[in-house]
């Protein structure tokens, strides 16, 4: 199986508003896919399709193999949703350990992945903290981790560095890279260009549908600009 | 999964409430507050009801013979009866003119009044005579003179605005008059007319009535409470799409909360009636198991309630305001401070449809009572079916809102 997402014609409506609109996408095994577009584009709403969480109006998906929404895939995906997503009243640790269980893992596995984790996403010092008293990046770093706490195969990221100063955000990348090389995809949305730089293969979304898809040598040379912004800004004008 | 799944969202949420102070604070105190509030406020009857008492009884005469001499003496019977009337539920002030008393009660300084008629003695005399035989009044052999009176009757006037007082008043002061007359004659004995025999509750008080009933409102508001907001938090915080792409199934989000929620109304329960008993003295002669057996049922029904109105609402704030539209009615209806059968015959319909009339009955019955689970299990089923059906109903919701419904159905096409 080459393709770990698929989707053909995929839409969905809310009420009259088209949020996806017959989206074709096929993200291939190990690559890091990024997705690019204005803020109300369809990002987080195809985001939510994949893992299962909003249900298509018409078309298909289908997530390693399955067709969405299915449980089955939910041990080997990661979601790493916009919104830090945690328990407020946890501690640090506390909440490691709970996704830990949630995905069956042993004390003694969790306890690896606590160590690894934490200290990859610079938290180690912060493990007995209550998770409200956390700053905003702090967590964004948490819900980083707490989306990676089961190895999954398949991550899907919303936009995972929003609110995360430049070091760290270069140190991300880093780790994505490293998971990649171990044949995980990510699928990321973001808005940052130099971000979308750094993805295998980018998919630049306009009002729920891909406008182009390619490398992002290949939209520079496609649009005959200079960086990958010109690129964006080219393909979002054109239809207007 | 399964066990290992329920106790990792139970275990969760048990750290949360841990960690948040306020939350505990809410959960130990509520029932001292509850029961505090109720207990001293409900507990006792209308006391010290001023009362004016205008007394022109003239008396009568007797005649007694002592040591074969006959001596005339003057009885006067309201003397009597002023002091049978419990000092402690009226406030006595003597008063000569009738006009200026009532002018009292129409002033509203006072409840009521008694008026004693210049007749009263004699037209007591004429009226014991017909009863029994008088040889033995006052303590002494007397003979008296039945002359027919008009006017001997004792007319209280009475502020009737308040139903408690006055019914109060009109209880209190027909049990002085029965007290007058048999002390007054002992051949006479009104109670010796009707024989009470307690089959159950001897002894027992208004708080022993309550009790059952505030339990069950305590469990109500703070379960409806808890799973209301908890489930909304996890829905506006994201946490509940991560449980939905984890593989924990939704039934087992909600058995967690069960058991949370379980374990924090039996503490609840637990608390409240031991400090029911240390102040109040109430009365527990059935099986503490069994009550706490229904107080759960109830507990896990209203869970699934609460887990079905949280999808009702967007946020905390909107969340909170389904607490008193489940607590009103169960509070008006449920026949917690009232009985049932007090409420007008459309509404007790509605009174039958609230899980909580059925607790508050059972939890009496095996308090009060001492019935054992062959007697309540009429409301035993019934809180069975409240539990299962709203359960099974929440949890069917979560599985829908997790898009795990008609999958199967689906793949066939």
């Amino acid at each position: 199986m080459k393709h770990v997402v698929v989707t053909r014609n995929l839409v969905k409506k809310f009420k009259e508003l088209k949020a996806v609109d017959g989206l074709n996408l096929k993200v291939q095994k190990g690559e890091t896919y990024g997705f690019i577009g204005p803020n109300g584009s369809g990002k987080t709403t195809i985001i939510k399709i994949l893992c299962g969480l909003l249900r298509a109006t018409s078309g298909d998906s289908y997530v390693l193999g399955q067709e969405m929404p299915n449980p089955s895939v939910y041990p080997r995906i990661g979601y790493m949703p916009q919104e830090a997503a945690l328990y407020p009243d946890l501690t640090v640790n506390q909440t490691i350990n709970f996704f830990g269980e949630l995905y069956g893992l042993s004390k003694k596995e969790i306890e690896g992945r606590e160590t690894e984790l934490l200290g990859f996403v610079g938290l180690a010092p912060k493990r007995k903290e209550i998770v409200s008293n956390l700053s905003g990046g702090m967590k964004h770093r948490l819900s980083l981790a707490v989306s990676l706490i089961h190895k999954p195969e398949l991550l899907f990221l919303d936009e995972p560095t929003v609110g995360i100063d430049p070091e760290l955000r270069a140190s991300f990348w880093e780790y994505f890279g490293n998971l990649t090389s171990e044949g995980v995809t990510v699928l990321i949305t973001t808005h940052y260009m130099d971000e979308a730089s750094k993805c295998d293969r980018v998919g630049m979304i306009r009002e729920g549908s891909l406008v182009a898809i390619g490398t992002p040598g290949q939209l520079k040379e496609e649009t005959g600009t200079q960086s990958l912004e010109d690129a964006f800004l080219h393909y979002i004008r054109r239809g207007d | 999964m399964g066990a290992r799944a329920i106790w990792a969202v139970a275990k969760n949420n048990f750290r949360q409430i841990s960690h948040d102070k306020r939350t505990m604070g809410l959960i130990v105190m509520m029932p001292i507050i509850f029961i505090l509030l109720f207990g001293f406020t409900f507990a006792g009857k209308p006391e010290n009801i001023r009362t004016m008492v205008v007394d022109s009884d003239e008396g009568a005469e007797v005649v007694t013979q002592i040591g074969g001499v006959n001596y005339t003496l003057t009885v006067t019977l309201s003397d009597l009866f002023i002091d049978n009337l419990d000092p402690k539920i009226f406030d006595i002030a003597h008063e000569n003119d009738l006009d200026v008393a009532v002018g009292e009660v129409e002033d509203g300084k006072a409840w009521a009044v008694l008026h004693f008629p210049a007749n009263f003695t004699q037209g007591i005399l004429n009226w014991v005579s017909m009863l029994g035989d008088p040889a033995e009044f006052i303590g002494q052999n007397v003979s008296f003179n039945v002359t027919y009176v008009e006017d001997a009757n004792v007319t209280l006037y009475l502020d009737g605005s308040n139903s408690q007082v006055a019914a109060e008043v009109i209880a209190e002061v027909g049990a002085a008059f029965s007290e007058t007359i048999e002390e007054a004659n002992p051949n006479i004995s009104f109670t010796s007319l009707i024989t009470t025999d307690f089959v159950y509750g001897e002894n027992v008080q208004f708080i022993d009535f309550f009790a059952p009933g505030i339990i069950g409102l305590i469990v109500t508001m703070i379960t409806v409470i808890l799973t209301i907001v908890s489930f909304v938090r996890e829905r506006t915080n994201g946490t509940l799409d991560r449980l939905f792409v984890s593989p924990i199934k939704p039934s087992d989000i909600v058995f967690g909360y069960t058991v949370t929620f379980t374990v924090v109304a039996l503490f609840q329960s637990v608390e409240l009636l031991v400090i029911a008993s240390l102040l109040f003295n109430i009365t527990f002669v059935g099986s503490i198991v069994l009550a706490l057996a229904l107080i759960v049922l109830y507990a896990i029904g209203i869970l699934g309630l609460g887990i079905l109105l949280s999808t009702l609402a967007k946020n905390e704030f909107q969340a909170i305001q389904f607490v008193p539209l489940v607590l009103l009615p169960a509070i008006m209806l449920a026949g917690i401070l009232w009985p049932v059968e007090s409420m007008p015959e459309i509404i007790r319909p509605i009174s039958g449809a609230i899980p909580l009339t059925y607790l508050a009955s059972s939890l009496r019955s095996v308090m009060i009572r001492g019935w054992g689970p062959g007697e309540v299990w009429l409301e035993t089923t019934v809180l069975v079916l409240f539990a299962v059906i709203l359960l099974a109903a929440s949890i069917l919701l979560v599985y829908k809102k997790a898009n795990r419904l008609g999958i199967k159905k689906r793949k066939k096409d």
